[in-house]
């Protein structure tokens, strides 16, 4: 009823609309007549204005039949058509039952190539085709072949550039949706890898795969971020990060619920405790659901290095969290609530540092602290080649000139240099961003009650973080709500002892091996 | 498998709950009260609060047991007390719950006013205390639970380094005379001021809200004894570092003692590194004790959204707290409360035990 009012005052017939690739495609069976056939392929190519749509026409010899090989221009490979789909047709030898079952026989015994499938209909046509298909049209048959002739052009695997570990793998997922899949299937070889396809985008469909390990991943997750995906509704989604986005159970939150990542072996290693993986096409990530705070606080080299070198590492990346916190509220909340936190020589020095500087330190530290950030973003938007200049304005204007032009105090500078650089080394770059942002909200609260302040939006911060779910999974878990786990938290156990996957992701297969430590409660 | 968003929380969650409810008190003016009456044997004071309490603990704990997982204190009240008298004792426990909540917020925001600010006003102090708590408290009780577990284990390790850093200036003699003001005045007063700790009998309110019966039995058990070892501690602490008469006259020792710890020869000024802790320590306290008095008001007018009730109860708390002229003021209403409770508290599990026990004979 809505729908048919709401046609109504928009002044349509309630015909179905027109335009969009897939919504036009009516769902036709086939004809018996090659060239009929062949005009609704055109038509819908909109033919002699669209270049896309290439056609190769022949003659099979041996049954006397013409036929049609259709494919668009760009997404297949016309080498493998060539040379498997024409070429065996032109010599190919019929026996004299094969022209009663003339589709079923090319495909089975006459075409080489490996993925081929009989289409009944133009819809389903037409979606194999845009997908890099090439189709075989024949007279006098109402079916048609699609052979997957999918040719689109790839980079190759090349070094991951946000992940970056010195030791471990090197390889990188690509924005090809087929080799991401080889390269995850290359980390976790198991039988139960289960890659779901399903289809995004209503006008230009896109397809998305579900990757999971069906003996480990808890199902009704699986089906709840299904559910998610069958619900993004849009016309086109063009990538990952998109879908990112319409997965969000808090899109305004500043705290993710979704990470992406460009290791195969970290989304293996997800995959193994029981994480939702998510691939698209175009996108040279992968998708990880659900995510724990962990999850962003740890890096694939954790792992690969030995114990106590991939838990040093970990203690100066939680240090290096704070920092980047809270490095600047405390210091401003140390010089304006509590100077006698200072000892007495470093107190005097600062003060005499601050002595010319005409500002109040709330004002210094917010104007260093935005042109860092503009320093950050100008660094990546910047072309490479003038790449350099950046820290040359970087180091001399901000660290040399601003001093000298008593705009700030020598020890500011350091002090915001620590928190950048301590904001550099947080390994994923949501949470990177957030206490980026975070930060600015320390800094309000130190300036307007010291430490007091620090503390009550600290607080007020956990428990907002302890609170949040992601698929319904606390952002903490496994360590607040304390579950059993492997303890993989903050620091990590010898790799023999993490036999446990974390119960927080309710695993259906909880162990890993024989059990020895841990913490089984 | 473990359901993960149930809304109850497990041991540690709870654990850590009861701990930021009574550890916290080291650091208010509880100790000043103990001192007056315990004197150097101040100390032993909250360990036979902790074990008079005990029993009826045990008690409430026997009759939670029997029931299935959903029953909790207000339940087992309107089942062996009746509709009316259950109410009225409800009413009872919230008034004490919330009293607290006023009282103790007003003395934290004169800590943080005679000890840190003294030119910030205590109704920004207590309006931003309180709001923060407000907040916490409006996530819910696994929210709590959650938030007091990642802060608990760093309050126990500080506050092992606090004592470290002032171990130099301990002095065990100042102990003696190891009885105080004698043995019966200590357990007088131990018992006198028991409902220190009676937040134990209290979340019991909460005893549905925990996952299991098990791990509300663990929970409580070192909720009780922790938080009493912690105090004990302390306490003799205060005496050994500013000796006994001296001790009655300062007015919160914890605040005292953070000024003179020392880490090495550098860091000889960190109190504001504790005085932040306290605070963290401090709103999660009173999101605890807003959560509980919104939760028994909503049960008492039968109003089920009772999160709405936060938001008035939390002003409230705020006005009610700026009420009295003074800390003295404050402190002795404190006292008065603390002393009139216990006695509740104390008798009101045993009341429990002997009524189900009398409708057990009944039915027999």
């Amino acid at each position: 009823m809505s729908d048919f009012l709401k046609r109504l005052f928009n002044g349509q017939s309630g015909q179905p609309e027109k335009g969009g690739a897939q919504g036009a495609v009516p769902k036709e069976a086939f004809s018996l007549v090659l060239d009929f056939n062949t005009k609704r392929f055109e038509d819908l190519f909109r033919y002699p204005l669209n270049s896309a749509l290439k056609r190769r026409e022949l003659r099979i010899p041996s049954v006397n039949r013409r036929a049609v090989v259709l494919f668009v221009d760009g997404t297949a490979d016309s080498d493998k058509i060539a040379e498997q789909v024409i070429k065996p047709l032109m010599e190919w030898k019929a026996g004299r039952e094969s022209a009663d079952h003339l589709v079923d026989e090319l495909k089975n015994n006459v075409l080489t190539i490996s993925g081929r499938e009989t289409v009944e209909d133009l819809n389903q046509a037409v979606a194999k085709l845009i997908d890099g298909s090439a189709v075989l049209l024949i007279d006098g048959e109402n079916q048609a072949i699609a052979v997957d002739s999918a040719g689109f052009e790839n980079r190759s695997v090349a070094e991951p550039t946000r992940e970056i570990v010195i030791k471990g793998p090197k390889s990188a997922f690509v924005e090809s949706s087929a080799i991401n899949h080889s390269l995850i299937r290359r980390q976790v070889k198991d039988h139960r890898l289960i890659s779901e396809t399903m289809t995004v985008g209503t006008q230009s469909p896109q397809n998305i795969s579900v990757l999971y390990l069906s003996h480990i991943a808890d199902p009704q997750l699986v089906e709840n971020v299904k559910d998610k995906i069958s619900q993004a509704d849009r016309d086109a989604i063009l990538t990952l990060f998109q879908m990112e986005e319409l997965l969000e159970e808090r899109p305004y939150s500043l705290f993710p619920s979704t990470m992406t990542t460009e290791r195969p072996d970290r989304a293996g290693s997800f995959l193994l405790e029981g994480h939702v993986v998510l691939l698209m096409d175009n996108s040279p990530d992968a998708l990880i659901a659900p995510i724990t705070f962990w999850s962003l606080y740890h890096t694939a080299e954790d792992q690969f290095l030995r114990w106590a070198y991939g838990n040093f590492a970990r203690l100066i990346r939680l240090f290096a969290l704070f920092f980047s916190l809270l490095m600047p509220a405390i210091y401003l909340a140390v010089v304006t609530f509590h100077p006698e936190m200072i000892p007495t020589d470093l107190l005097l020095a600062i003060a005499a540092s601050r002595e010319r500087v005409p500002f109040p330190t709330l004002l210094e530290l917010l104007l260093l602290e935005l042109t860092f950030e503009i320093l950050r973003e100008a660094g990546i938007r910047v072309p490479t080649p003038l790449g350099t200049t950046i820290g040359i304005v970087g180091a001399l204007i901000l660290g040399q000139a601003a001093v000298q032009a008593n705009l700030v105090s020598p020890l500011l500078v350091v002090v915001i240099a620590i928190t950048g650089l301590s904001s550099f080394a947080i390994p994923d770059v949501g949470l990177s961003v957030m206490t980026r942002i975070i930060r600015f909200t320390f800094v309000f609260a130190a300036y307007a009650m010291g430490f007091i302040g620090i503390a009550l939006v600290l607080a007020v911060l956990l428990a907002y973080a302890t609170s949040i779910k992601s698929f319904g999974v606390p952002f903490f878990a496994p360590l607040s709500p304390h579950m059993p786990s492997s303890r993989d938290l903050l620091f990590r156990p010898i790799i023999r002892k993490q036999w446990l996957r974390p119960l927080s992701m309710k695993p259906r297969d909880a162990i890993r091996s024989k059990p020895e430590g841990g913490d089984r409660q | 498998m473990i359901q993960v968003s149930d809304g109850k929380i497990g041991t540690r969650e709870f654990f850590s709950i009861l701990y930021g409810m009574m550890a916290i008190r080291v650091t208010d003016s509880t100790p000043n009260l103990l001192h007056e009456t315990g004197l150097t044997a101040a100390w032993m004071m909250p360990l036979i609060s902790a074990a008079v309490l005990f029993v009826p603990l045990m008690m409430m704990l026997s009759l939670l047991k029997k029931g299935d997982t959903d029953t909790d204190l207000l339940q087992l009240l309107t089942e062996l007390t009746g509709s009316i008298l259950g109410r009225l004792i409800t009413f009872l426990i919230f008034a004490s719950v919330f009293s607290s909540t006023v009282l103790n917020g007003r003395s934290y925001g004169d800590i943080v006013t005679v000890m840190y600010y003294p030119d910030t006003a205590l109704l920004i102090v207590m309006t931003l205390l309180l709001g923060a708590a407000l907040y916490i408290s409006h996530r819910g009780l696994e929210a709590i639970g959650r938030t007091a577990l990642l802060v608990v284990p760093v309050f126990m390790v500080t506050s092992v380094i606090l004592v470290l850093g002032v171990a130099s200036q301990l002095n065990f003699l100042y102990l003696f005379p190891i009885a105080g003001a004698g043995g019966w005045e200590v357990i007088k007063g131990g018992v006198g001021y028991s409902s220190f700790f009676a937040d134990i009998i209290i979340v019991g309110v909460l005893a549905s809200r925990v996952r299991t019966f098990e791990a509300y039995r663990k929970a409580s058990i070192w909720g009780l004894w922790v938080p009493a070892f912690k105090m004990a501690l302390f306490l003799a602490v205060f005496v050994m570092i500013f000796d006994y008469p001296a001790v009655r006259n300062i007015a919160y020792p914890y605040h005292h003692l953070t000024r003179m710890a020392m880490i090495g020869s550098l860091a000889n000024h960190v109190e504001a590194f504790f005085l932040a802790l306290w605070f963290i320590g401090a709103a999660i306290h009173f999101a605890t004790y807003l959560y509980i008095s919104a939760y028994l008001l909503g049960k008492l007018i039968g109003y089920p959204p009772y999160q709405r009730l936060l938001l008035p109860l939390a002003g409230a708390a705020v006005v009610l707290g700026m009420m009295p002229e003074n800390h003295l003021q404050g402190d002795h209403l404190r006292k008065l409360l603390l002393q009139s409770t216990s006695v509740f508290f104390l008798l009101l599990p045993a009341l429990l035990w002997g009524l189900d026990r009398f409708r057990k004979k009944g039915k027999r």
